[in-house]
């Protein structure tokens, strides 16, 4: 964790809960992993303060904690959560735009509550409709949004249901108390030494044995699959599953330093009565918490769709986020398939979910704008001369590459292939695509079929979706036709996503040094090393604008510099300047800038704050509220609407910083 | 033998007719005939000793006469001097070349013959001295004696700008040396360069997207048939009318199958009937434009490379300014941002770019 991600993370933590846990936070960020002793002396707070803010760090899942064997509990701030405080306004607005309105407040609710069980959810209920947030986002205002008291316990059960099921929620478990590191000791305790799996090998039975911990931690990850878990509960209950040995022990572990929640079970303990058999309705000791996951990959999304928005049209985008929006269920994590290796195979890309043109064209049945979205005549004609050759060339093709993509269940490889020599790992999807729009081009055969308008709307969203799957970023990939199975379309995300981030790498330098510097780093991340003279002759810009452009990039560290002495003198004169663009350190240092502008932000509001404190307290007092024409001046509430558009701004402006570090960290 | 027979026998025609061979002459005269017959050859051709001997003009034939005669010319630098696998062969320098070298002393004549070796590419000085052995000062003296006499000329060439090379004043630089279209004396032609892409770009703007029609009607009646060459002229009528397009936020994607990308090739003919450039321009220097184009983000490979689309919204010059968080946040601009710390010189709570920003 880098020096400006904890001074971020800390900012936020005493945005939203105050001094004593960011000290606490800070001293954890700061010295690392630490027992309550060690955390007194650093700290030099009371031992009741530090018990008390750990209480809501832990509440929070703000901190890890890990108590092994004969030792005492270790405490380790917890980052990336701490991180998404600052997402909770865009949390709270992806889950109105999926379940309504209400389902935002609950999450809204349940941030507030960081981990919480299903009973003291609906208790915080009640609390929570006099429109408290979280995090005082200037941008979005909760007033609107008030829920009134009419508020069921049904309803809250049903949206609970809901966002489970959707996966915006999910199911506490004790390894999500853990690191990583912890749960993989955890994990390794519980699964059998090696010689227990009864193999020829030494080596067979390690490897099954890292299978067995792997299994282990995906199933503490994911507790449970929502619709499995619900039919569970319907059928046994989920108390008796926590009952399970190893999870009463989290349950017992949990409480002592829960005050907060264990105050709230006391209280909720007869409003909140298991109501089994009544559709809808949880178990009230089930525990949830915001699964972050799914708010990034639904992120994720959101940006693509941007993205094709601006790269192709509105209409393709719109199509994009249909089709996104079919797939969202089945990716539970951005990075889960950057954890699956052998994609890039045939196979590999079978496995990944899959949608049908058949769905898509269903869902958009009713848009109208989509076939407007293209170029017309004049282009056709153009088109249809021009195409005539490669056109007859394909159709003869035709029959035995579709018969190899049934072969090898995927499209074939084609002549096309000669052209890919790009050492993109993309070559092998990139020529597929190509196979499969030539093939594509033709199934609309010219019968009378086509004539009517489901067809014709048939056509266009195919061919937005071939757009797509066309593209050098490669939005979609596609399977053609098959015998048994219908036009299918997946997403890849890895590649995909690796072109976006570059590409939003690339936009920050070029809006920040100009075009010319980024042609130099486009054509490094093409030619890989290249020296100076090459560079210059291959940019085609004079030598003492490249050098400037190449010095500030360097200076900045979008690029680096190698140095190859030609013989063992080492000297300058003697030596190779080799210049390179490395994405993964340009993403790094880029990413360290956004945390710290996001950091200096953080800071600059507050400071903006303190400049009208005084008539903020005023007029947030009680006898004020309400009457603020009466109580405050004309300059009072001048400076009040202009503090509230300087928060406005910058929150808004860090909502979009973290865009960025959702692209270049997240997705 | 690199002599062939169809050469030989015209030749020997000549002899009959040209002079008397077998009549007593004085060694002069024997070197003129025997200048005179090689030069009736080819420019560069390489003669070895059996063909001057086949020319029959030495009264002996022999090869210690030849040998003597053979010396004589090059000393007059009549002749070249050459080896060929391991064997002496000859070829014809023109009068005033020799003429040439007959002026000049020794070491100029030395450094003469490198630089005339050296041809269109050019010879480096350092080089020069390497290979003639000669002192600086000579060397140096003998280059600007030359010079003077206007026989060699000092150049740019594009790859080494501050080298210094050298080459025959007569020739032109190859392409190698002045790097081709895009320089103009060794130097880059940045603006050349600019113009040249921009135009492209447009071209290929105009090709890749749908653009809402210009107020001029088109005439679209005659929609069905199109010959191949018709469509070509309708389209360069089109493009001659506005040379592509300027992007634009209105225009629209053609269908997936849309074939009509522009390909290299294309797009070369395109600028090379535009006759915006003085010279023709290759389709290695159209890529290398194209290429330039695709690193600044303005284009995109499509069709796995083989033709080109334009990028539909772009960064910078004209056009919409893309921003993103980092960019457009103040800090994401600052000159010093690596020394912002809280509690530094430069902070959040004193910044004057926010001050700024926030005024906006």
């Amino acid at each position: 964790m880098s020096r400006y991600a904890s001074e971020l993370c800390v900012l936020l933590v005493d945005d939203v809960y105050g001094e004593l846990t960011s000290r606490i936070l800070q001293v954890l960020l700061r010295e690392g992993r630490l027992s309550i002793p060690a955390l007194l002396r650093h700290t030099g707070l009371s031992p009741r303060l530090v018990k008390h803010g750990l209480a809501v760090l832990l509440q929070q899942q703000l901190v890890f904690w890990y108590t092994s064997a004969g030792d005492s509990t270790v405490y380790e701030a917890n980052t990336a959560v701490a991180y998404n405080l600052v997402r909770a306004g865009k949390y709270v607005q992806i889950a109105e735009e999926q379940l309504g309105q209400f389902a935002g407040a609950v999450i809204s609710n349940l941030l507030l509550l960081g981990h919480a069980r299903v009973g003291d959810l609906v208790q915080a209920y009640g609390i929570s409709s006099k429109d408290r947030q979280p995090l005082s986002n200037g941008s979005s205002s909760t007033t609107e949004h008030n829920v009134k008291n009419h508020v069921t316990l049904e309803s809250v059960h049903m949206t609970l249901d809901d966002l489970l099921r959707v996966g915006l929620v999910s199911l506490v478990n004790e390894s999500h108390f853990r690191s990583d590191a912890d749960n993989r000791i955890e994990a390794g305790k519980m699964v059998p030494a090696p010689e227990y799996f009864k193999n020829k090998t030494k080596r067979e039975n390690e490897e099954q044995r890292e299978m067995a911990i792997l299994q282990k931690l995906e199933e503490w990850k994911y507790p449970t699959a929502p619709k499995k878990e619900e039919v569970e509960i319907v059928q046994k209950g989920k108390k008796r599953r926590l009952e399970d040995p190893k999870d009463s022990q989290v349950a017992k572990r949990q409480r002592p330093y829960l005050p907060l929640a264990d105050k709230v079970v006391g209280t909720a303990g007869t409003a909140g009565a298991p109501r089994f058999g009544h559709t809808g309705a949880l178990d009230n000791d089930i525990i949830l918490h915001v699964n972050h996951d799914k708010f990034a990959a639904i992120m994720r999304n959101r940006s693509l769709v941007a993205l094709v928005d601006q790269s192709i049209c509105k209409s393709t985008a719109k199509v994009y986020a249909e089709v996104l929006m079919r797939l969202e269920p089945k990716v539970r994590d951005c990075k889960e398939e950057l954890e699956t290796p052998d994609f890039g195979d045939g196979p590999g890309l079978h496995a990944l979910p899959q949608v049908s043109t058949d769905d898509i064209v269903g869902a958009l049945k009713e848009s109208t704008d989509l076939a407007n979205a293209f170029g017309k005549i004049d282009a056709s004609r153009v088109n249809l001369t021009q195409n005539d050759h490669p056109k007859r060339r394909r159709k003869k093709k035709e029959p035995d590459s579709e018969d190899e993509a049934m072969r090898d269940g995927d499209a074939s490889p084609d002549e096309d292939e000669d052209y890919s020599d790009s050492e993109e790992i993309l070559t092998s999807v990139s020529s597929d695509s190509e196979e499969a729009n030539g093939e594509a081009e033709y199934n609309p055969n010219p019968s009378n079929k086509l004539k009517n308008s489901e067809d014709s709307q048939l056509n266009t969203i195919r061919d937005h979706l071939l757009l797509l799957a066309q593209h050098p970023y490669q939005f979609l990939h596609h399977f053609p036709e098959t015998p048994t199975l219908p036009e299918r379309w997946t997403v890849h995300f890895p590649p995909l996503m690796a072109h976006v981030t570059r590409h939003t790498l690339l936009q920050t330098i070029t809006s920040r040094y100009g075009l010319h510097a980024a042609r130099l780093t486009r054509l490094l991340s093409e030619k890989g090393k290249v020296d100076e003279k090459n560079l210059c002759s291959l940019s085609l810009l004079n030598q003492k604008s490249m050098r400037s452009y190449l010095t500030t990039l360097h200076q900045s560290g979008m690029i680096q510099l190698q140095e190859v002495p030609r013989d063992n003198s080492r000297n300058p004169q003697r030596t190779l300047y080799l210049w390179f663009f490395d994405v993964e350190r340009c993403k790094a240092k880029m990413l360290q800038e956004t945390y710290k502008t996001m950091a200096r932000c953080l800071q600059r509001v507050r400071v903006e704050g303190e400049k009208v404190k005084s008539t903020v307290e005023k007029a947030s007092r009680s006898d004020v509220i309400g009457r603020e024409e009466e109580f405050l001046g004309v300059q009072e509430r001048e400076a009040l609407r202009k503090w509230r558009e300087v928060e406005e701004k910058i929150w808004g402006e860090v909502a979009r910083l973290d865009d960025m570090v959702a692209i270049m960290r997240d997705f | 033998m690199m002599v062939t027979p169809a050469k030989e026998d015209p030749t020997k025609d000549e002899d009959i007719s040209m002079g008397e061979p077998s009549g007593v002459s004085s060694p002069q005269e024997l070197r003129n005939a025997l200048y005179a017959r090689c030069a009736t050859f080819e420019e560069n051709y390489v003669f070895d000793q059996n063909e001057l001997l086949s020319f029959n003009i030495l009264p002996e034939n022999n090869v210690e006469k030849l040998i003597v005669h053979t010396n004589r010319l090059t000393k007059d630098g009549l002749f070249k001097l050459m080896t060929k696998d391991g064997k002496a062969c000859w070829k014809v320098v023109k009068r005033s070349d020799a003429a040439k070298y007959k002026s000049l002393s020794q070491d100029e004549a030395l450094v003469y013959s490198y630089i005339e070796a050296a041809q269109r590419e050019g010879i480096w000085s350092k080089l020069l001295r390497n290979k003639t052995n000669l002192h600086m000062t000579t060397m140096n003296r003998a280059v600007k004696n030359l010079e003077s006499k206007n026989y060699i000329k000092s150049i740019k060439t594009v790859k080494w700008p501050n080298r210094k090379t050298y080459m025959l004043a007569k020739l032109q630089p190859s392409e190698d040396v002045t790097g081709g279209p895009f320089y103009t004396d060794g130097i880059l032609d940045e603006e050349f360069v600019h113009q040249m892409s921009l135009w492209a770009e447009r071209y290929v703007i105009g090709r890749s997207w749908w653009h809402p029609p210009l107020p001029e009607p088109m005439k679209k009646k005659s929609k069905s048939k199109l010959t191949q060459e018709e469509a070509e002229e309708l389209r360069a009528r089109e493009l001659r009318r506005g040379h592509g397009r300027v992007r634009s936020e209105i225009m629209l994607p053609f269908p997936a199958g849309y074939n009509d990308y522009p390909t290299l090739a294309e797009i070369t003919r395109a600028v090379n009937a535009s006759e915006l450039s003085g010279v023709v321009m290759k389709e290695l220097e159209v890529g290398q434009l194209l290429d330039i184009l695709c690193w600044d983000g303005r284009l995109e490979k499509v069709r796995n490379g083989k033709s080109y689309r334009a990028v539909r919204l772009v960064v910078g010059e004209e056009g919409v300014v893309l921003e993103n968080g980092l960019t457009e946040s103040p800090c994401g601009r600052c000159p010093v941002f690596d020394m912002c710390e809280e509690d530094g010189p430069v902070n959040a709570r004193t910044c004057e770019y926010f001050q700024d920003w926030l005024q906006i």
